[in-house]
């Protein structure tokens, strides 16, 4: 008898969460006609990312309920909807960088959708010409410097090499960090096969390579060092959120290589049309929410941002490596790397 | 016919290398003491009476009713463990009452007994106490009014005293025996001190390698030990093989007692106690020559303890050992020693063979 | 055995009871569930090839090639300076501890539980704001002699790793190694003393040998929670030169999506932690018969420090570890109270991340605020978490204690398990099954739970077990001939007995499931926002003062509760 009253009482306590968090939703989301589940990145759906300004406008404007659900990081996104692919859950993926798009349109998993919105957003930002992943916002990778420590910032990435910032460059590893990722891209759309030769000269001036765009930007901003990899619009935030102007870019005038996060449809979705006017949402009227959270350049021209965006300078040169020769080439420029940096 | 408080019958359990099995009974009422050497099982029959270990065969009955299979907790058997296991997060009171507040005896009723069994064991006014505080003497009374709480058909006493010092050992043993007579609960006591079980028991179980060796009362325990092993077990004596008999009687006018050793057997042994040996310094001993005795004549000392009023002389008679005891340290080298026929017990093959 | 028939006699009555060997069921289905059966399911990736057939190829390609064992040789080797360094910094102050008594010996054990629950996030956090470049060390320092560059740099280097994980562990080496010095008894120094031998060569002759099995059982404990450091070597090492076996799984896993790759690393990862339980149930068991065979003799009396060396030793090793443990704790405290003055750039005192955490002060465009909930739902979470693993470890050591020879060897090492199994493999395993389930609020929140029992009750077991085997076989004994059935000795009896441990067991998986975030993460996918979570997208959104703020709430709860603990706990047995 002693041993149904455990195993009940243990039952019992591991219902209590069920009622205190009862609010969750209990019904698939599929049984609901109006309502869309969209799969984003967790930044996305934070607190402070744009989720929470964007879904609720949808949301009143639409009259169509959206299930916003963090899926871990951009990679993780695809990873996700392949695990599921014979038991699909999402209607919209939201926070695919152009570097996956090969592996996103192999996977097979998503439908083209032109929408009319693309015809107001520039040419540069359509990476996918077949539309199957459409641009939500865009940045370019930046070395961000602090003043405080530096007068005269660096002018292109052959001055990083100089020895005086010896101990004083924060890089983030191109494995875990998508940051990490887009220099070991620019540095090879600037120098082609020859990329290492800079990696091997940048390692005296490292003084760490974190694992992720957080841990090595709060080195930054804790002062561990005065120059750290980061976007072109980083500077914005502080403007922003803490009204200093501490934090600058450097602009290179080689070029700064561009991200852009797409979002896209499911083949799978049993809601097509809402699906449709969430993305038309996303690169219309979401697009400054989008802006000001993810501190991104809106892709959409007719955006108004705040004044702080004017300490974001857009670069002159924006690069981009060509989505099949990143997804043929990735594995190689690693392990490339790993062996250069590891040494 | 006396009523029986504890019977065990054929009560066995085996284990690789040990095997026990028992039959005694025990009378309602009674003290017995089991005592053996360490190993012997001991605490494994307290474990099956108790039924803390299952018993593989046999019955066991206590106050007529068949327990063997009555689960531990139902037993009504009381327990005084070795180290008094007194629960340590629980005072003096708490403890005591812990059986009867298992059996739903009223708050107000507890206290009283708690208070009584406090007064009987001569510690009263302690029930705040804190286990931990009290003093070796202390905790074995607590331990011992904590089983009688719960008013048991029996009492079993494991090793009580072993943790305990020589005088309070002493006057405990006698307290228990006082209480034991007031309360009148059929005890099993538990001990490996031949003193101990000499002074207590009402009866002895001696015990070896799992079976008993004799349950008698302690005066022949002592002096009449059914075998060989609780001869030597119980106190020093001296073994000589039954073929030395021969060279050291003294023939009598009266003959016949005489003759009864002429049967020497294979294996057959004399043991008696040193207390029986009577010591004389000069050849002459002491026994009128009528009474028939076995004479040791040149018997060189080899040692001599002084043990508080007497002596424990070691002479060496013809390659064999024979302990004394004596009033006087001898004065001379050589002595001669003497023991009745009377207080001779005969063994073959380690079983008593003869009383005389 | 035939010297000690009675423990062996006891064993036997309560083995045939059923209910203490249904103690062990509950923890057997969470542990199928929620362990073994993610676990399977990663393990089983190394065995798949390409087309879905079954291969050993993958397994023993990853294995033999050159740049897993230059990884593992790494792991190794970072583990084993890890863990001498830990011992030999936890060595004096056992010393201390177990010979000396003296007022700061209090706040060197209640300084000894904190490293342990730290989440690493906030370690690497504290170890930034105290160690770092323009940490508070290197301002002091730059301040005094007015020098224009900081002169220590520590991190971001090999030495950061084996200095984090000294803070981790050196605890362990002086919790576990001045308990059982405590109990050695003094006799054998005295004779060693008499035959002449001076107080070195008595260390070394005598106590040294004698103190061997706590010390291989710290050090085994030790390599083992190094061996699969993670959070540390992201951050602090300082660079792909120091890649560990667990880095290396997160990043195939995660990143470069080879989840058959990281599979066959988890399966090199786990079972080099098997090695590591197996010496260290070993090591414990030989521990907890040496104490058996000390129990009748007197251990050493603590005495107070009378030479002044002695004083001096005692002074500076509680002031040391004072500053070591506590320091970076306090840099996380002092950053969440400062902020750069408007314009000036002079760091001030403010309490304005709090009150942004809480939206009393909200920003423009910030959606702060909602730390409120997350302080609220991590403490719901943590105390469900520490009630259930309570339970969970208690019933587990009852079966335990109980189960003997090789049976009780495998349970055991089945219940230590996912102590040893990194939260990046579990948190992959989470990942591979959370597709299973709907992602709404209460199945997330209720598989977190779950969760954290899972990694919690562990340690729970590892504070209990060896508490339960210390009971007196006789007190449950005693109970039960007084009339208590097996289950009523167990709940007024051992449980009692076991107060102070089950409440510091409770403690710890409190403070565990408030610091987790990695399973938390895969298995809500962030729906369930708790502190840590909160924590990290602070972090990810400019917030270091937030973060900051937010670390500093997390250790206040974990204080309170362990102090509360501390008061709930009068030592049971002396």
């Amino acid at each position: 008898m002693k041993k149904h009253a455990i195993l009940s009482l243990v039952l019992a306590v591991s219902l209590v969460p069920a009622a205190i968090f009862g609010q969750g939703k209990t019904e698939s989301p599929a049984s609901i006609a109006n309502e869309i589940t969209v799969y984003a990145y967790d930044s996305f759906t934070s607190e402070w990312g744009p989720g929470p300004l964007v879904v609720p406008a949808f949301e009143q404007k639409t009259g169509i309920k959206v299930n916003l659900v963090s899926v871990g990081n951009g990679g993780e996104l695809l990873q996700k909807v392949l695990l599921e692919k014979n038991n699909p859950k999402a209607d919209v993926v939201v926070g695919f960088a152009n570097d996956i798009l090969h592996e996103v349109l192999v996977s097979g998993l998503f439908v083209s959708y032109r929408s009319p919105e693309m015809d107001r957003i520039p040419e540069f930002l359509h990476f996918d010409p077949s539309f199957t992943l459409l641009p939500f916002n865009y940045g370019n990778f930046a070395f961000v410097y602090d003043t405080q420590k530096i007068q005269v910032p660096p002018q292109s990435l052959e001055d990083l090499l100089d020895p005086k910032w010896k101990g004083k460059v924060i890089l983030m590893d191109p494995r875990t960090s998508s940051v990490g990722m887009g220099l070991l891209q620019w540095t090879i759309a600037i120098y082609g096969e020859d990329y290492l030769s800079w990696w091997k000269k940048i390692k005296p001036n490292t003084l760490t390579i974190a694992d992720g765009w957080s841990s090595g930007y709060g080195l930054f901003t804790q002062g561990e060092a005065p120059l750290v990899i980061s976007y072109t619009t980083s500077p914005v935030y502080h403007v922003m959120y803490e009204d200093t102007q501490r934090y600058q870019t450097a602009v290179f005038a080689q070029g700064h290589l561009a991200v852009i996060e797409g979002a896209g449809i499911l083949k799978s979705s049993a809601h097509q049309a809402q699906a449709r006017l969430f993305i038309d949402f996303l690169l219309s009227d979401a697009q400054e929410a989008i802006a000001t959270t993810n501190i991104m350049y809106p892709v959409n021209p007719d955006t108004v941002l705040p004044d702080a965006f004017s300490a974001a300078p857009k670069p002159e040169v924006s690069l981009m490596l060509d989505a099949d020769a990143i997804a043929k080439n990735r594995e190689k420029w690693l392990t490339e790397w790993v062996e250069v940096m590891s040494r | 016919m006396p009523e029986y408080g504890l019977v065990c019958t054929g009560l066995a359990v085996q284990y690789p290398e040990f095997k026990l099995n028992l039959d005694f009974s025990i009378i309602q009422g009674e003290l017995v003491s089991i005592i053996g050497p360490s190993g012997c099982g001991k605490s494994t029959t307290l474990q099956l009476i108790t039924g803390l270990l299952p018993a593989e065969q046999g019955t066991i009955h206590l106050h007529g009713r068949d327990i063997t299979d009555t689960p531990v907790w139902e037993r009504e058997i009381g327990m005084v463990f070795q180290d008094y296991a007194l629960f340590p997060h629980l005072n003096v009171e708490e403890n005591i009452a812990y059986g009867l507040r298992l059996r739903k005896t009223p708050r107000g009723q507890r206290k009283t007994g708690v208070a009584e069994l406090l007064k009987l064991v001569g510690l009263e006014g302690y029930q705040k106490r804190k286990t931990i505080d009290l003093s070796g003497g202390e905790r074995q009374r607590i331990a011992l009014a904590r089983a009688l709480a719960i008013k048991p058909k029996l009492l079993l006493l494991d090793e009580p005293l072993s943790a305990l010092d020589a005088q309070l050992r002493k006057h405990l043993r006698e307290e228990i025996r006082n209480i034991h007579a007031s309360t009148g609960i059929t005890t099993v006591y538990v001990t490996h001190d031949q003193e101990e079980a000499l002074t207590i028991s009402d009866r002895i179980l001696v015990m070896n390698n799992g079976h008993m060796e004799q349950l008698d009362t302690p005066e022949n325990i002592y002096m009449q030990p059914a075998t060989l092993f609780a001869a030597r077990f119980m106190g020093d004596g001296t073994l000589l093989s039954h073929t030395v008999i021969p060279q050291t009687i003294v023939s009598t006018d009266k003959g016949p007692e005489a003759v009864v050793f002429r049967s020497s057997g294979e294996n057959r042994q004399i043991f008696f106690r040193p207390e029986r040996v009577v010591v004389h310094d000069n050849q002459e001993l002491a026994f009128p020559e009528f009474l028939p005795h076995l004479r040791f004549t040149n018997c060189r000392v080899r040692s001599c303890e002084y043990q508080g009023g007497r002596y424990l002389i070691g002479c060496e008679w013809n390659g064999n050992r024979i302990l004394a005891y004596n009033r006087f340290r001898p004065a001379r080298e050589l002595i001669t020693l003497g023991v009745r026929v009377s207080d001779l017990v005969e063994y073959q093959d380690g079983v008593v063979y003869r009383r005389h | 055995m035939r010297n000690n028939p009675s423990s062996k006699a006891y064993r036997t009555i309560l083995d045939t009871s059923r209910f203490y060997r249904s103690l062990g069921v509950p923890a057997l289905v969470i542990l199928a569930f929620l362990f073994i059966l993610p676990l399977s399911i990663i393990l089983s990736k190394a065995f798949v090839d390409s087309d879905g057939g079954f291969t050993f190829n993958r397994l023993i390609g990853n294995l033999t090639s050159a740049y897993t064992l230059r990884i593992l040789a790494f792991t190794l080797f970072q583990a084993s300076v890890s863990t001498v360094a830990s011992v030999l910094i936890g060595l004096p102050g056992a010393y201390l501890l177990a010979t000396y008594r003296f007022p700061g010996k209090r706040i060197i054990r209640a300084i000894c539980t904190i490293p342990f629950v730290l989440p690493s996030i906030l370690v690497v956090l504290g170890f930034v704001i105290f160690y770092g470049n323009n940490g508070l060390i290197n301002q002091l320092l730059m301040n005094l002699f007015g020098l224009e560059e900081p002169p220590l740099r520590i991190l971001y280097s090999f030495t950061a790793i084996i200095l984090a994980h000294a803070f981790y562990n050196f605890p362990i080496a002086l919790g576990l190694i001045s308990s059982f010095w405590e109990q050695l008894p003094a006799h054998c120094n005295q004779a060693a003393a008499t035959m002449g031998a001076k107080r070195w060569t008595v260390f070394r002759t005598i106590t040294l040998p004698r103190l061997m099995p706590a010390i291989l059982s710290a050090a085994t404990l030790i390599f083992l929670f190094c061996f699969s450091s993670f959070a540390i070597m992201l951050v602090l090492g300082g660079g792909p030169q120091f890649t560990t076996l667990e880095v290396e799984i997160y990043r195939r896993a995660r990143m470069t999506m080879d989840q058959g790759g990281a599979a066959a690393l988890s399966l090199l990862s786990i079972v080099v932690a098997l090695v590591l339980i197996f010496i260290y149930s070993w090591t414990q068991r030989s521990l907890a018969r040496q104490e058996e065979i000390q129990e009748t003799v007197q251990g050493r009396l603590p005495r107070s420090p009378q030479s002044l060396r002695a004083k001096i030793l005692v002074v500076l090793y509680t002031l040391f570890s004072v500053v070591f443990v506590l320091g970076p704790l306090a840099g996380i405290i002092l950053r969440s109270f400062q902020a750069p003055g408007s314009r000036s750039g002079n760091l001030e005192f403010t309490v304005k991340w709090y009150e942004q955490l809480f939206g009393i002060q909200s920003q423009a465009g910030s959606i702060l605020g909602t730390a409120g909930t997350a302080v609220l739902l991590s403490v719901v979470i943590a105390t469900i978490t520490a009630i259930i693993s309570l339970i969970i470890g208690a019933m587990t050591a009852a079966t335990l204690r109980l189960s003997k020879g090789r049976a009780n060897l495998t349970m055991e090492l089945m219940a230590m398990l996912p102590m040893a199994v990194s939260s990046v493999i579990i948190g992959l395993g989470y990942y591979l099954i959370s597709s299973f389930f709907n992602e709404s609020k209460t199945t997330g929140s209720i598989l977190i739970v779950l969760a954290h029992v899972v990694i919690a009750s562990p340690f729970v077991l590892r504070t209990v077990l060896p508490e339960y085997r210390k009971i007196p076989f006789t007190y449950t004994q005693a109970s039960l001939t007084l009339g208590a059935t097996v289950s009523q000795t167990f709940f007024k009896v051992e449980l009692p007995l076991l107060r102070g441990a089950l409440a510091t067991g409770a403690a710890f998986a409190f403070a565990i499931s408030m610091g987790e975030i990695n399973a938390t993460l895969v298995l809500a996918n962030a729906q369930v926002v708790t502190m840590p979570v909160v924590m990290y997208r602070l972090i990810g959104s400019y917030n270091f003062p937030g973060a900051c703020a937010l670390g500093t709430l997390l250790i206040v709860c974990c204080a309170l509760v362990f102090s509360l603990t501390e008061s709930l706990k009068r030592r049971p047995h002396a």
